[in-house]
């Protein structure tokens, strides 16, 4: 198991720059995720660390050591690629016996090895199958075996379950999870699905603009967001710039376009501060009637008219205009038999608790 | 009918190959079991002497000579072609498009006369003996025409885009992600290309050496201007009976020999490039 550490990683194509300064600590054993939009650099930091990107300055070091300008082939690290690049003149046996072979590997060894891995990615017998004749979700399996045969002290993941359909994927998910913890390697997972990073990661480090906007567990990241970026791209949010009044307590107040709600307190900010207000979409709700005594006290109820109403599915997707004329969307979940109490053009409430509020900063 | 049906469109290449390629086959194994006549006419009587004929040691050793000079061109051309185009695919796309467009036109202008140009070259007190002599290589000036040597270089020159654009086009189509693969599994460079590059191109490669190969068992003009009379191949023993000595019985005949042996190899050679799946390695 290796323990990776990123030291102001920097690196430019010609003259763009797509890295700026990561730095990063992975422990052993840890499977993080880099989560970020197509361009903010998650492929790139993975291939500086396979060797297949030199980065430009900075430093990756592998338990301590630097293997920055190391050949890809002479690092102790694999890579799971996102179009999987089996060998297509190979057949299975031979696609995942490659690497020992070429440290020489003894017949038998290599032979048991392989049996191992089959067994591992639950595709025992299959060995004399070739690349064309397998379903995305195997060949996703021999690439995995492929790189853990090595015994890499890093494993690296490229948008492995990019390519595979919605129900294979969330299989594909737990299964990876179940042979990350058999194998006990350590992994850095590269992808753009929240989803799977919150599924899957120890840790998340969500990127943008060749940066780490915030590195934290998936709770951490999706409960705490530190930016507006995160919490624009982590969870669906309402997000909107408001005013700092002042705090209270465990409480900031703000100001919504005029409407004063109370939010989650924030060290950070002072009165008269800029900031966003930023609430999950399935933590506000709906109510049709001002609450009466008796109910539940939210912090914050705001009056509204509903604008439209989507089902779609597990949820209803229930858009609103504010007093200030601004949008707030809010999901309710469904239940069988139970529809939802409003309809287009009716007056309502909505309501969320403090706590629900995040305040993040304005830019 | 159903069968016509199906097969309608292709009616006029159908019609085609066997006006051009059908009817003049026929016509040459017919002419091969005639007989010649003393003016050198042909003579319309049934005879196997041209084919006992080719079993005679010295038309036997032109064949073996030309199917020699044949396979060691097709060795030289890939040697040449398979570098080459190699790297022609790993140029960026403006300028491996420049290098094949000029292939292309050298491959344009006509051999007869591309020949002719390598006579200025190799000829006694010609552009390479200069060249040598310049460089102190030799003290006089030397001839490299009527050599064996000279024949195959000519002749592999002749047919090199041949092997270029096949291989070219194996090794463009394989994904570079399987390079970064190999590296990522830990091969080097060298290993990348013994295991990767060239079983996956092999289909090209085979492609390149049955191009080769199959036209320069019958090339005769090349060994006629280059190698002069001291190298008789079996295209100008064909040309010669066909030609000067005026027996065309015996000339078809060598066609047909001819015609039947670079089959027979052209179809073990590809079923042993099929042997693994995807090719000869």
């Amino acid at each position: 198991m290796g323990h990776l550490s990123l030291v102001n990683v920097s690196k430019s194509f010609g003259k763009t720059p797509v890295l700026k300064g990561l730095s990063m600590d992975i422990r052993s054993g840890e499977f993080v995720t880099l989560l970020g939009e197509s361009g903010c650099g998650k492929t790139t930091t993975l291939r500086c660390v396979a060797g297949l990107e030199t980065a430009d300055s900075g430093d990756i070091l592998l338990n301590g050591e630097s293997i920055k300008d190391l050949p890809p082939d002479k690092r102790n690290v694999n890579t799971v690629f996102q179009n999987y690049a089996l060998f297509p003149h190979m057949n299975v046996y031979d696609n995942i016996a490659y690497g020992p072979k070429l440290r020489r590997a003894s017949k038998n060894e290599i032979k048991r090895g392989v049996a191992e891995m089959l067994d591992l990615v639950k595709m025992p017998g299959l060995e004399k199958r070739m690349p064309g004749q397998l379903s995305g979700g195997q060949r996703q399996r021999v690439a995995i075996a492929r790189a853990l045969i090595n015994k890499p002290q890093i494993l690296l993941l490229d948008e492995p379950l990019g390519a595979l359909d919605m129900k294979l994927r969330q299989h594909m998910q737990l299964e990876l999870k179940h042979i990350q913890a058999q194998a006990g390697v350590t992994c850095v997972y590269v992808t753009h699905d929240q989803d799977e990073a919150l599924n899957m990661s120890t840790r998340i480090a969500v990127m943008n603009g060749g940066a780490f906007e915030q590195v934290g567990t998936p709770q951490e990241v999706y409960e705490q967001p530190r930016t507006a970026f995160v919490a624009g791209f982590v969870g669906e949010r309402n997000i909107h710039p408001v005013s700092v009044e002042g705090h209270n307590g465990d409480v900031t107040n703000v100001i919504l376009d005029g409407i004063r709600i109370k939010a989650r307190g924030s060290a950070l900010l002072k009165a008269g501060d800029s900031a966003r207000l930023a609430v999950h979409t399935d933590r506000a709700v709906i109510l049709p009637q001002a609450p009466g005594p008796g109910g539940h006290l939210y912090d914050n109820i705001l009056p509204c008219v509903v604008q439209s109403v989507n089902y779609s599915g597990h949820r209803t997707k229930i858009s609103v205009l504010l007093n200030g004329g601004i949008t707030f969307i809010i999901a309710e979940y469904n239940q069988s038999g139970s529809n939802t109490t409003v309809s287009d053009g009716m007056n309502a409430y909505v309501a969320f608790d403090a706590n629900e509020g995040v305040l993040v900063s304005a830019v | 009918m159903a069968w016509l049906k199906r097969n309608i469109a292709g009616l006029p290449a159908f019609l085609w190959m066997a006006v051009l390629v059908g009817i003049p086959l026929i016509y040459i194994i017919v002419l091969s079991f005639l007989t010649r006549n003393p003016d050198g006419t042909v003579g319309f009587v049934f005879t196997l002497a041209n084919y006992d004929r080719i079993t005679d040691p010295v038309t036997v050793s032109i064949f073996m000579d030309s199917f020699g000079a044949a396979l060691l061109t097709s060795a030289c051309a890939l040697l040449i072609g398979y570098p080459f185009a190699y790297f022609v695919s790993r140029l960026d796309k403006k300028l491996r498009f420049y290098v094949l467009v000029f292939l292309m036109i050298a491959f344009w202008t006509s051999s007869l006369i591309r020949t002719y140009g390598w006579i200025i070259i190799l000829q006694t007190n010609g552009v390479l003996s200069g060249l040598f002599e310049r460089l102190g290589f030799i003290k006089e000036p030397a001839r490299f025409m009527y050599s064996y040597p000279s024949v195959i270089a000519v002749t592999t020159y002749m047919f090199l885009p041949f092997m270029i654009l096949p291989v070219y086009n194996a090794v463009e189509k394989i994904d570079p992600t399987l390079y970064e693969a190999s590296y990522d599994l830990g091969a080097g460079k060298v290993k990348t290309f013994a295991k990767i590059t060239l079983p996956l191109s092999s289909s090209g490669i085979a492609g390149g050496v049955t191009l080769v190969f199959v036209p320069s068992v019958g090339l005769y003009f090349i060994s006629d201007l280059i190698g002069g009379a001291r190298t008789m191949l079996l295209g100008s023993l064909i040309k010669n009976q066909m030609d000067s000595a005026r027996n065309w019985p015996f000339g078809a005949a060598l066609s047909v020999v001819m015609l039947g042996l670079v089959g027979l190899f052209v179809v073990f050679y590809l079923s042993l490039a099929k042997d693994n799946g995807e090719g000869l390695f």
